[in-house]
């Protein structure tokens, strides 16, 4: 039953860009990008145990990466898509030398201040155009009446693909790795997991899908800044949407998102108040239900993804 | 006086202590005796409210139940914890003065407690982190009984000493045993030691309560029958 | 010449530093979290005083005690309602609802003020000098500087010598057993975060001084605290203050070689120092 729904949600989605207009369509893609990245979150902070508060590094980086590959390497902006994701995991594998000697709170912000310093290097970096950023060279290619539902569609790809490859990881082996790793390293160690290749596939994994997600999401937008690709208000969005969805659950992304999207929507005429809403929920999902929305379904799906065990 | 009625202690879903009855009169001291993982720890962290505990304590008249644990130190409970848990960036002084810290009134003073342990008076300005375990544990003690409790909780206190050390610390203790009111649970894996510096004993297994008895002439045999769980009929 | 103006400058710049990593540092130390909404305590503080001022027209000497005053409040009653409901052995729940918070903070600040510019106005005290040597140093850079220092000294008496002071350092070290000493770990929190927040919100207020905010300014603040502390060795109380003041001189140097870089060269000074030091981080109250 729960299949059959899945599936025909799946059909539905796919099909929407025939009946939607382009506001709903924009919107959709919005929606689909803002699930992509907080699944791509939750698979670093939720089931990895690595909470950064930088990844709006990867969303720049992706972003930027699908450019420059457009502009300098002429690859058509559809492969780029998925090369700019390339690019953000290979950046993630290159700083992990430097962020996996911190743990926890330093990895977090240590994070942070790495975003930050890429956002400034891009800043004063001419060949990506300095502060005032660049247009998306290979656009001019693209049928102009393809290019929402392109959007869309790849938005559509991406967080499918997200949600599945979370889902298929969690299923495997390499799963229990992780989970075992997250609750308690030492116990971990002694059944032969290896900590650190555990926490590096995952983090370039989450970097990869992160960057794949921005990707498509400065692909509709046709020009990039770095004040816009390097925003804070990224990680802001991501991690509410994971904290109040749930972390560490598969379905948290999604119901976060919808709960995000309901805010920002019916809140729109009234600034940035749907943020205060978000950070409240945040702080009381923190406070009386810390597994999130996705723990109020438990109940009804009597196996839970995250089964408490005694020692 | 203390009155344990039904304690019942949980780690969790886990639960450490079953029915637990014990009372003790003033001036006594129980030796709590039982093999590792029996509930010996348990049972102190349930009187100072640092575990999930269910069930009645009653001391002096008044009820700790459901007392935040620095008020249970407040109504007069003094815990020397496993393992010392000295205050490593405290001197041996500010060690010992932490443990008044309550304001309860009684015959303890800092001038006291280093009469009893001569050498804490001569470290007092120490860092508590370059003392050894021997003198730790007298800082442990010390800081417990400058609370004026009227109960004294003694967790381990000669585990990882020297046999020597430990007699003196024991020493100790006994000189005091019995002078005041003050009441003293005392946890100890030596059987014979502890049998020695106490009135009477209960031994613990699985976390419940199978033997009680005096110790003067206390039965050894059946002790260890009952610290094993073998029959104690 | 030029080389000792750099050092003067940084020195003093480095003791606003040190002063938004003091408040950091204690909450470190002593409940081994960092708190995410430090930046908007300062920055929200600094508001507070330009709400007194402008908008109700107290005079500053009296508007600024009373944001202190507010501020040990507000940090006071969040630790006790909010974040030690949050305190674990997981040190994440506490940071993100600290994220959380300063998100809710920085938004009510743009919604109630706007995001333009503000800054608090001091009079001629804000561009006189005094010249020693040659050197033209400014007064207020001073006083700031004297006020860091001083409170630093006051910290450091607090935590040593009073009996508040230590019940706090035996929080730190054991706070499980320190309860058993009467000691309410919960109280002892409560008035450290509160601490905290008006030791940021002073801060908040001198650099509200010395130049402008808006309320997007917590987070840059947040990084150079968190950056302080790090640089100082975490929880150590000097340490703070040595941490500002070579990021203080780290600032200076970098604004004249390479005006365009902003904070940049703090930030990588961090990741440098994280890099020597590999054995991990984890730190105690400590004051020498």
């Amino acid at each position: 039953m729960t299949r059959i729904l899945l599936l025909l949600t799946c059909v539905v989605l796919t099909v929407l860009p025939f009946f939607a207009g382009r506001s709903t369509l924009f919107l959709g893609m919005e929606i689909l990008v803002i699930v992509a990245l907080s699944q791509a979150w939750n698979l670093a902070a939720g089931y990895g145990g690595l909470l950064s508060l930088g990844h709006h590094a990867f969303v720049g980086i992706g972003g930027y990466a699908l450019y420059a590959l457009s502009r300098d390497l002429g690859i058509h902006v559809l492969f780029a898509v998925p090369l700019a994701g390339v690019v953000t995991g290979l950046f993630a594998l290159a700083v992990t030398p430097i962020l996996f000697r911190l743990r926890a709170v330093y990895f977090a912000v240590g994070m942070w201040v790495a975003a930050e310093i890429v956002r400034i290097l891009v800043m004063r970096a001419d060949w990506l155009g300095g502060a005032s950023g660049l247009p998306l060279a290979g656009a001019r290619d693209l049928p102009r009446a393809w290019m929402s539902p392109a959007a869309y569609w790849m938005a559509l790809a991406v967080a499918l693909g997200t949600t599945c490859l979370v889902w298929w990881l969690m299923r495997s082996e390499f799963g229990l790795r992780v989970r075992a790793l997250r609750d308690d390293e030492v116990a971990a160690r002694s059944i032969g997991v290896k900590p650190h290749r555990v926490r590096l596939t995952v983090f370039v994994l989450s970097a990869t899908a992160t960057g794949m997600a921005a990707a498509v999401s400065f692909f509709s937008t046709l020009f990039i800044t770095p004040l816009g690709a390097f925003d804070m208000g990224w990680v802001i969005t991501i991690v509410f949407v994971t904290v109040i969805g749930g972390m560490g659950r598969l379905s948290g992304p999604v119901l976060g998102a919808a709960l995000y999207f309901i805010l920002r929507e019916s809140l729109a005429d009234f600034g940035n108040w749907y943020l205060i809403a978000l950070g409240v929920a945040a702080i009381l999902t923190m406070l009386v239900l810390p597994g999130g929305l996705a723990s109020l379904m438990d109940p009804f799906f009597n196996r839970s993804k995250t089964v408490k065990e005694q020692p | 006086m203390l009155e344990i009625t039904g304690l019942n202690a949980f780690y969790g879903d886990f639960q450490a202590l079953f029915d637990i009855d014990i009372s003790l009169g003033a001036g006594e001291t129980l030796a709590l005796i039982g093999a590792n993982g029996a509930g010996k720890t348990s049972l102190l962290q349930a009187v100072c409210g640092l575990n999930h505990a269910t069930g009645g304590i009653v001391l002096n008249g008044a009820s700790l139940t459901g007392l935040a644990p620095q008020l249970r130190a407040a109504a007069g409970v003094g815990l020397s914890p496993e393992g010392r848990r000295m205050f490593a960036s405290l001197s041996v002084r500010e060690n010992l003065e932490i443990g008044a810290n309550t304001g309860r009134k009684g015959p303890w003073s800092l001038a006291r407690v280093t009469s009893l342990f001569p050498i804490l008076g001569e470290f007092a300005d120490r860092p508590s982190r370059l003392l050894s375990g021997g003198q730790q544990q007298m800082v442990a003690i010390g800081r417990a009984l400058m609370s004026n409790p009227a109960l004294l909780l003694l967790d381990e206190v000669s585990l990882g000493l020297a046999p020597v050390v430990a007699d003196e610390v024991m020493g100790a203790l006994s000189s005091i045993r019995g002078e005041s009111e003050m009441m003293t649970i005392l946890v100890e894996q030596d059987v014979a030691r502890a049998i020695k510096a106490s009135n009477r004993f209960a031994c613990l297994l699985e976390g419940r309560n199978v033997l009680n008895g005096t110790s003067k002439g206390a039965d050894l045999d059946a002790i260890s029958r009952a610290y094993f769980g073998e029959d104690t009929a | 010449m030029i080389a000792i103006d750099i050092l003067i400058n940084g020195l003093l710049l480095g003791g606003l530093y040190a002063l938004f990593g003091l408040g950091l540092s204690l909450i470190f130390g002593v409940m081994k979290i960092t708190n995410i909404a430090h930046g908007e305590f300062a920055i929200g503080g600094a508001y507070l005083v330009v709400t007194a001022v402008l908008f109700l027209g107290v005079p500053l000497w009296v508007a600024v005690p009373v944001a202190l005053l507010v501020a040990f409040g507000i940090g006071f009653a969040l630790q006790l309602v909010l974040i030690n409901r949050v305190l674990g052995d997981d040190p994440m729940p506490a940071l993100l609802t600290t994220f959380g918070l300063s998100i809710v903070i920085q938004n009510l600040l743009v919604e109630v003020f706007g995001a333009d510019n503000r800054a608090l106005d001091i009079g001629l005290l804000a561009t006189s000098g005094i010249s020693v040597g040659g050197f033209s140093i400014g007064v207020f850079p001073v006083i700031m500087f004297t006020i860091a220092i001083g409170l630093f000294a006051c910290l450091h008496w607090m935590l040593n010598r009073s009996k508040t002071g230590r019940n706090v350092r035996a929080t730190s070290d054991d706070p499980e057993i320190v309860v058993m000493m009467g000691v309410d770990r919960a109280r002892v929190f409560a008035m450290i975060m509160g601490l905290s927040a008006a030791l940021a919100a002073l801060a908040g207020i001198l650099l509200a001084m010395r130049g402008s905010i808006t309320p997007f300014s917590g987070a840059e603040r947040l990084l150079i605290a968190f950056e302080v502390i790090v640089i100082g060795g975490l929880g150590s109380i000097w340490g703070s203050l040595a941490g500002g003041l070579v990021l203080g001189l780290v600032h200076v140097i970098a604004l004249r070689l390479d005006p365009s870089s902003g904070p940049l060269y703090g930030h990588l000074l961090l990741l440098l120092i994280l890099l020597a030091r590999p054995e991990g981080l984890a730190g105690k109250v400590h004051s020498r």
